[in-house]
């Protein structure tokens, strides 16, 4: 089994403080891996340095055997793409032109895109199902079309690798387990590597083949969803009491949040 | 033999004059001037070289002038050119001159460059004192083949400053405030013409260590050096004499002496600038 | 996902921009600039008719005889000027579009970054310089208003650098202290210098057209067409630089590079116009604004178009400047601010702003 990316000893600071410390692990090619953890446990910046958005101060990564830190910034692109949290648009763009612009690792300094990039573009976006919203302006669609345009610009890229950065952090229920479909899909369909953080743990834990659980920047548990989706983890990192069994359907770890109420507190207490 | 002498007679009688005519003038920056003749349609691009223009006799001569040229009143009827700082260059070539007049303070530098490229003649004044005033007058004259005459105009000119020179002298020192403006300040520095009139006049400018001509004053200033008499122009009069009731510690102010003064009479570099000379003596000694 | 809409979705038609429709606006644009420069031509002195340019432009064709003067007036006083125009508004306009995107102000225009306050320094300056040490055609005044402009923008890039990148903020909030550094070096120098000097260089500060020398044209032109040469090469970048630096670099943009060289191509087409032309207000933010409505936002287009554009409203602007209060020759930039006005009030109203 391949290995998508190698991180050790990593350490890395915006300013004075850690933001990540002593960090390693491997993704190997072809799996979904989830990154939780609370709130400031080092998930997004991780995530940045797997995408090279920050380097660094100590450590190595290494993408495919390459040293990241080296790597041209076209071939990175062309191998790694990342779907950030957020995406705010300043102009207008329709969605078409949007995909389009996912082509430019490929476009080598070219300025029009050819049949072929087109080509692309059409096929991801029929992927994606955004086929019918071409001439649409990006700023006028819903939050779950637009999370599928910028991941249909993600997949123009032509990676091997997806990053994604909370990417059901802002949809209802609906959208968030049909974002978790796609990845799915790209995942077995396509065998894109997909890295993913998020905040829903039960989502995650349904989908990703590994976890990583973050804490305070550092690797608090890694493993299959089993592992690392335990009472005793959740409550050290997250601070608060949870009820974690098997989930009916999936046979995984289905976790559920246990209010702090002093009247169920004695049954919380008599059940576990 | 004798044919052949009357006829290179009457060549030399007349190619000399025209050589006398045909002369190169220095202007004040120094660029070379050449005319075969004098000019006989001349536009001017400050309202300063108009009134000498006309003040010479030469009002028919003026082809052109600015919107700012209204002294005298002939000059009014001229046609115009535009403004000072963008004059209409199309409108100066259609209008033909055969010498374009110009001021190194109040005209764009640009104009001389782009005269010169469709090879119309520029002559730029830059008068810093009021003999360079003087001197202009009398070149205008020389070019327009009227030396003689501007001469004569000149030294009665000339003779018009001596005199109040003399008057002044014996008599003790003035403080003089002028203010050219009011919001924000400005008075008049050394190397302007107003500074050195005040000087002949027998007037002490309080603002006479200042670094540029036309500088910034403060109140504080003022006060310190409490002149004695206050000119500026009619325009801006009012907000001077509305000093009265807060700055009465200023001898001008409590005295009265606060006078109006026609701006264009001091501040343009013309023949009236001695008109401008006997006013501000006579508001300084009270006349 | 993939539903029975196959067949559909198959043959839906993605407009993308081609080379081909590109040059084939731009040859359109340029054709109608060209007919703006020769409508231009027939307006300024009342004296001279439509009739008898026509019959000048054609006595290159026909051997016709045509006046002296007609023809000094037509090529040397009107074309150059024209042609300033063209030039000056155009390079305002590519480069206030471009500090739009790369700033993510639609407020951006071509001073932003306090380039004009430099260029006023610059002529500031150049009072205390003798006036015949020009070259290139071009005065003192022009060249150190050229260099000076360019060395604020330096000055306001050095500062804004945080660990090698550029937040658009900071850069912006560099470029307003730094004007106001340098306005407040302009008023101490003011005080010590004679105020008729002062009136030009107010008067420069409201931005106006006088006829260049066709030296000065060719100057100012090759600085232009360079600035604008490196736009448009990189004008694909900006339309991906406007999705955030981070989105940006993921799609394998050298963010950081490609912001220098646009910013040397801004400060260049900027630096030429203010140095002959004064800060003239307006085409820098309204033009690209229009062009946008036309267009659309894909900067391919968008600079190519506001460069055109932003020349064929300079030269009408100032055809109406030369023309309206004859002959009083109103300066260039009270015609652009004035227009500018109420049209930013109409895009506003209309909430075209983006």
């Amino acid at each position: 089994m391949k290995s998508a990316y190698q991180l050790s000893g990593v350490y890395f600071r915006y300013g004075d403080a850690w933001v990540l410390q002593d960090i390693a692990f491997d993704v190997t090619e072809g799996e979904m891996l989830g990154i939780i953890g609370p709130n400031g446990s080092g998930k997004s910046s991780l995530l940045k340095l797997l995408s090279r958005l920050n380097t660094p101060q100590q450590g190595d990564i290494s993408l495919r055997a390459v040293d990241l830190a080296l790597m041209d910034q076209a071939d990175l692109a062309k191998t790694a793409a990342m779907v950030p949290q957020e995406s705010t648009f300043f102009f207008p763009y329709t969605v078409a032109e949007v995909v389009l612009m996912g082509r430019t690792p490929h476009l080598r300094g070219r300025l029009f895109e050819g049949r072929h990039d087109i080509e692309v573009v059409r096929e991801v976006m029929h992927w994606m199902d955004i086929a019918g919203l071409g001439e649409r302006p990006v700023t006028e669609i819903s939050g779950g079309e637009r999370q599928r345009v910028v991941i249909a610009r993600a997949l123009a890229q032509e990676p091997d690798i997806l990053i994604l950065d909370e990417p059901t952090a802002s949809l209802d229920i609906a959208h968030q387990v049909e974002i978790y479909h796609i990845l799915t899909r790209l995942n077995e369909e396509r065998g894109l590597t997909i890295i993913l953080s998020s905040h829903d743990l039960n989502l995650a834990a349904h989908y990703c083949h590994r976890m990583i659980l973050m804490n305070q920047g550092r690797i608090y548990a890694a493993g299959t969803p089993s592992e690392v989706i335990t009472e005793e983890n959740i409550r050290e990192v997250y601070g608060c009491p949870v009820l974690v069994d098997a989930h009916p359907v999936s046979g995984g770890p289905r976790l559920t949040l246990l209010p702090v109420h002093r009247q169920i507190m004695p049954e919380i207490h008599k059940v576990s | 033999m004798r044919t052949r002498l009357i006829i290179s007679c009457l060549i030399v009688l007349i190619i000399v004059p025209s050589s006398l005519f045909a002369k190169t003038f220095t202007d004040d920056i120094g660029r070379k001037v050449e005319l075969s003749k004098p000019p006989e349609r001349i536009i001017s691009l400050a309202p300063s070289i108009t009134e000498t223009l006309f003040y010479l006799g030469l009002g028919d001569r003026v082809a052109g002038v600015t919107d700012f040229c209204d002294y005298p009143e002939e000059a009014r009827k001229k046609p115009s050119i535009g403004w000072i700082i963008s004059p209409n260059v199309e409108k100066i070539i259609l209008l033909n001159p055969d010498l374009v007049f110009v001021t190194a303070e109040g005209n764009s530098p640009d104009i001389v460059e782009t005269l010169e490229r469709v090879h119309i003649k520029v002559y730029v004044f830059n008068p810093h004192r009021i003999e360079d005033i003087m001197q202009a007058i009398v070149s205008i004259g020389e070019i327009a083949g009227q030396g003689e005459r501007a001469r004569e105009q000149v030294s009665s000119l000339t003779r018009r400053i001596e005199a109040v020179k003399t008057k002044a002298e014996g008599s003790q020192r003035v403080r003089v405030l002028y203010l050219v403006s009011m919001e924000p300040m400005i008075s008049v520095g050394p190397g302007s013409f107003i500074h050195d009139m005040i000087g002949i006049s027998g007037g002490e400018n309080v603002a006479n260590r200042a670094a540029a001509r036309y500088p910034r004053i403060e109140m504080e200033e003022i006060v310190h050096r409490d002149p004695e008499v206050i000119i500026a122009p009619s325009e801006i009069i009012d907000s001077v004499r509305s000093w009265k009731g807060r700055w009465s510690g200023i001898s001008a102010v409590k005295n009265d002496r606060i006078y109006p003064i026609d701006m264009d009479i001091v501040s343009r570099p013309g023949p009236r600038i001695v008109e401008g000379l006997e006013r501000i003596y006579g508001e300084i000694h009270g006349q | 996902m993939v539903n029975s809409q196959d067949k559909v979705a198959k043959t839906t038609s993605i407009q993308t921009l081609t080379l081909r429709r590109w040059l084939s606006s731009a040859s359109l644009l340029v054709i109608l600039s060209l007919i703006t420069v020769f409508l231009s031509m027939l307006f300024g002195s009342d004296a001279l008719r439509p009739r008898e340019i026509i019959s000048a432009f054609l006595a290159r064709v026909t051997g016709n005889d045509v006046s002296e003067v007609t023809r000094t007036i037509l090529f040397q006083i009107r074309l150059p000027r024209i042609l300033l125009a063209a030039i000056a508004g155009g390079s305002l306009a590519a480069a206030g579009g471009m500090f739009q995107a790369i700033l993510k102000n639609p407020l951006a225009d071509a001073y932003i970054l306090g380039i004009s306050s430099g260029a006023a320094l610059g002529v500031v300056l150049s009072l205390f310089v003798p006036v015949n040490l020009g070259i290139y055609g071009l005065t003192p005044a022009s060249i150190m208003a050229f260099t000076g402009a360019l060395i604020t923008l330096y000055i306001v890039y050095k500062i804004s650098i945080v660990g090698g990148k550029i937040p658009p903020h900071t850069i912006l909030l560099s470029g307003v202290m730094i004007n106001a550094i340098i306005f407040a070096v302009i008023l101490f120098l003011t005080s010590v210098v004679n105020s008729s000097h002062l009136y030009r260089v107010f008067f420069w500060l409201l931005g106006y057209l006088s006829s260049p020398n066709y030296t000065a044209l060719a100057t100012i032109s090759i600085f232009s067409f360079t600035g604008m040469a490196i736009l448009l090469r990189h004008s694909r970048s900006l339309n991906i630089l406007t999705l955030g630096d981070d989105a940006a670099e993921t799609l394998g943009l050298d963010v950081e590079s490609v912001k220098r060289k646009v910013f040397i191509a801004g400060a260049l087409l900027v630096a030429s116009a203010v140095a002959i032309c004064g800060p003239i207000g307006f085409v820098g933010i309204m033009v690209p604004h229009a062009v946008r409505l036309l267009v659309g936002y894909d900067y391919r287009l968008v600079l190519p178009v506001s460069f055109i554009g932003g020349g064929i409203f300079l030269m009408l602007a100032d055809t109406f400047a030369r023309t309206a209060a004859s002959p009083v020759e109103i300066p260039v930039g009270i015609i652009t601010s004035l227009s500018g006005g109420p049209f930013f009030l109409y895009l506003l109203r209309k909430k075209r702003i983006v």
